[in-house]
């Protein structure tokens, strides 16, 4: 069969979500070709499922070799086949064979399968990627900080140290909270649908993608009180954006927890990016005589707010922004508490 | 710099079990004849009955509980009238042969508890039969403490009403240990605990699984907790109480209760409230303890202390003490903890796992850090259980010692 290298490659791609990197769960790490010509990952967590590039192919690859091979590779069109329990490909004077498993054993059967599909808000994608980066991605960390908290009136998420609400009507039959590990693939790839089973929460695409993430039912602490904050008006200095673009090149250096340190003090904002390579520090004249403070934020989020508002609410703790669609906290330490 | 929610409240968010078996990182399946061997029996009385693992024969046959443990297993419940094959349903902890038929580590239980907790979601059994160590760890363990287990000997013969799955869990040996180590003894207490097991008629222990936790009243007010207090003393009855402290010992300058909760009724709980320690609700608590009332406590050493530490005075009526009655009916190591005991006679499972690691201090007579980090609420809750369970515990432990009700 004749196939197109770079439409696989693309469809290897929109599934890549739903791979593991180890094998934890059988096949999870495999790109399943299924009877029913789907091409499907699944890691316990995520799930994808596609109309498969290769037709009549059954079976599961290792993913991470074949995408890297097709890559590589410089033809447009490439010669795929199965022999006995092998994947070959073949381009001009190059041939490549892939192990594959002829059975299906991945689990992906416990996905429950979506029932009514309803359209998403156009800002969804959006409002996820600003509300997924307030969510913990410490794997230490106790679970709902690690969680996207999704209710039919908004979407919320807090580390411990930072909170968002995003107010959006949700077509979602009961609340529900989602992994961040989970949600932050959804922003990528231009979801239009939604429906939510009894453990899943399914979201489709015009190309027809289905990314399902699991969810769970657990109880979220209310964010009322945290998002409430009395204090007094200021207003953040203009150019942020860019400076935040700077300090970005350092702190994204730290993969796990990207945050950019913000301190206030002498009239005086200064922001800043640590990584291992180096650091950034930029200051900005800031009207403020009020007590020295800092906070750690994600620099994507900081430049969203900026981009938005300049005006906050400070107290002697909490930091508020009123982001027009959405309302962010951040807590505040005093700056000798954490030298 | 301060987050925004307490410890003890974030200590109580932890992640759901997953619902998928980690057959890939546990691997067991690529060295079986029959990997992923399924529950087999007609399961006519409800019965499910997990051992330990797959054997040679097992393996074979694609079947389980048909090797020389499980003949013994079938011979054993022939003469309590049970077809293993037509009354029960029989699965183990892992459901693939180890190499070597060797006891399988408690990495490869975890990976497979999900499959088990598939077959009690689909089966749903009245009683649940635990042979082994690794059996009592796959069932046990998400219900109570994970990492308070244990090994099998602590845990047998006990048939445990548990609330979370609304079955009888009854632990007992491997019988491929009995396979091993001839003595009689063993051999009677393994038929004991059968029979024990298959003596549980009358359906599931409870009609409705309770939910404890919404009968604590936790109250900030502590006039209103003071009048209730009150009334307790005003209606009679017994009562069991409980104090949250600051550390073990009252001795120190800095020791103080914290909270306190009591638990009233007469053959069953009527109320129960817990509130800090403050103002009137002190007093109420004196007058309380200084009543004719009878009293029930869980290590009641403690509570005598710090009783008459904070309070000048002794407590009156002492009727019960849950650890000392738990001492009395069983001499094994680890049984007597409160803890322990509600989750063996009451089937309570796991209530302080977010509190606990706050309760421990560096010393005797250091704080802990209950004071600085559990959400004033988490701790009423928590020690208003702790209250709660010692009252229903001590009524349970009377009944089983053939001792008279409290107040008779």
């Amino acid at each position: 069969m004749q196939i197109d290298r770079e439409g696989f490659l693309q469809a290897i791609e929109a599934v890549s979500a739903g791979l593991a990197v180890k094998e934890v769960v059988e096949q999870s790490n495999c790109l399943v070709f299924t009877d029913d010509d789907q091409l499907v990952t699944f890691n316990d967590q995520v799930a994808c499922r596609m109309a498969s590039p290769l037709p009549g192919v059954v079976g599961a690859v290792g993913a991470k070799a074949l995408q890297e091979l097709l890559t590589k590779l410089p033809e447009d069109t490439l010669n795929v086949e199965v022999n006995g329990k092998a994947l070959r490909i073949r381009g001009k004077r190059r041939r490549a064979s892939f192990n594959m498993q002829a059975e299906v054993v991945l689990p992906v059967g416990s996905v429950d399968k979506p029932d009514e599909w309803k359209d998403l808000d156009p800002e969804f994608g959006d409002a996820v990627s600003v509300v997924q980066s307030c969510a913990s991605t410490n794997p230490q960390a106790n679970f709902s900080l690690t969680c996207v908290h999704m209710h039919p009136d908004y979407l919320e998420a807090c580390d411990n140290f930072q909170a968002i609400r995003y107010p959006m009507k949700l077509p979602l039959e009961r609340e529900c909270v989602v992994k961040q590990s989970s949600i932050k693939h959804v922003p990528n790839l231009s979801m239009t649908q939604m429906a939510q089973s009894k453990n899943w929460l399914h979201f489709r695409n015009d190309v027809g993608l289905v990314l399902s993430l699991r969810y769970w039912n657990e109880t979220y602490d209310n964010l009322d009180g945290i998002l409430t904050v009395e204090g007094s008006p200021a207003l953040l200095p203009g150019g942020l954006s860019e400076a935040v673009d700077k300090a970005n090149v350092f702190s994204s250096e730290n993969a796990d927890q990207n945050r950019v340190l913000v301190r206030v003090r002498d009239g005086e904002l200064a922001l800043k990016g640590i990584g291992v390579s180096g650091w950034y520090e930029e200051k900005k004249q800031l009207e403020y005589d009020g007590a020295d403070l800092e906070f750690r934020i994600d620099p994507a989020l900081l430049a969203e707010i900026s981009g938005r508002t300049n005006e906050c609410v400070l107290s002697g703790e909490r930091l508020k922004v009123d982001g027009g669609r959405f309302v962010y906290v951040t807590a505040l330490a005093s700056v000798n508490s954490t030298a | 710099m301060d987050g925004f929610f307490s410890g003890s409240t974030l200590a109580a968010s932890r992640e759901p079990p997953s619902l998928v078996a980690r057959c890939g990182a546990c691997g067991l399946h690529k060295g079986c004849s029959s990997p992923k061997i399924p529950v087999t029996g007609q399961g006519r009385l409800g019965v499910l009955v997990v051992a330990e693992a797959p054997g040679k024969l097992e393996d074979e046959r694609n079947d389980q509980l048909v090797g020389d443990a499980g003949q013994l297993l079938r011979v054993a419940l022939r003469k309590l009238d049970v077809d293993l094959d037509r009354d029960c349903w029989k699965t183990n902890a892992i459901i693939c042969r180890p190499p070597n038929d060797r006891i399988p580590t408690n990495n490869e239980v975890d990976y497979c508890r999900p499959n088990l907790n598939q077959t009690l979601k689909e089966l749903k059994p009245r009683i649940v039969l635990m042979l082994g160590g690794a059996a009592v760890r796959v069932v046990v363990a998400p219900l109570w403490r994970e990492d308070d287990v244990g090994g099998v000997g602590r845990w047998v013969g006990y048939q445990i009403p548990c609330q979370a799955t609304n079955a009888w869990l009854c632990p007992s040996y491997n019988p491929s240990h009995l396979l091993r180590d001839k003595r009689a003894a063993m051999r009677l207490w393994f038929n004991n605990h059968l029979e024990a097991a298959f003596d549980l008629k009358g359906g599931r222990p409870w009609e409705e699984a309770p939910d404890w936790r919404k009968e604590v009243r936790c109250v900030m007010d502590v006039g209103k907790a003071a009048a209730m207090l009150d009334k307790m003393v005003r209606l009679g009855g017994m009562v069991s109480f409980d104090y949250e402290t600051n550390c073990l010992k009252p001795d120190g300058a800095d020791a103080r209760i914290v909270s306190c909760a009591v638990a009233w009724g007469r053959k069953d709980v009527k109320m129960v409230v817990a509130y800090p320690w403050v103002g009137q609700a002190i007093e109420a608590t004196s007058r309380l303890l200084r009543s004719p009332l009878p009293k029930v406590a869980a290590n009641m050493k403690f509570e005598e202390r710090w009783t008459r530490a904070k309070l000048g005075h002794g407590v009156r009526n002492w009727a019960h003490d849950t650890m000392q009655a738990a001492h009395v009916m069983d001499n094994r190591p680890g049984v007597t903890s409160l803890k322990f005991q509600s989750f063996v006679y009451l089937g309570m499972g796991d209530y302080d796992s977010h509190i606990k690691p706050f309760l421990k201090a560096k010393s005797i007579k250091a704080a802990n850090r209950i004071l600085t980090e559990v959400a004033m609420g988490d701790l009423l809750l928590y020690n208003g259980l702790d209250a709660l369970v010692e009252f229903k515990l001590a009524v349970r432990q009377r009944e089983l010692m053939g001792l008279p009700e409290i107040g008779e």
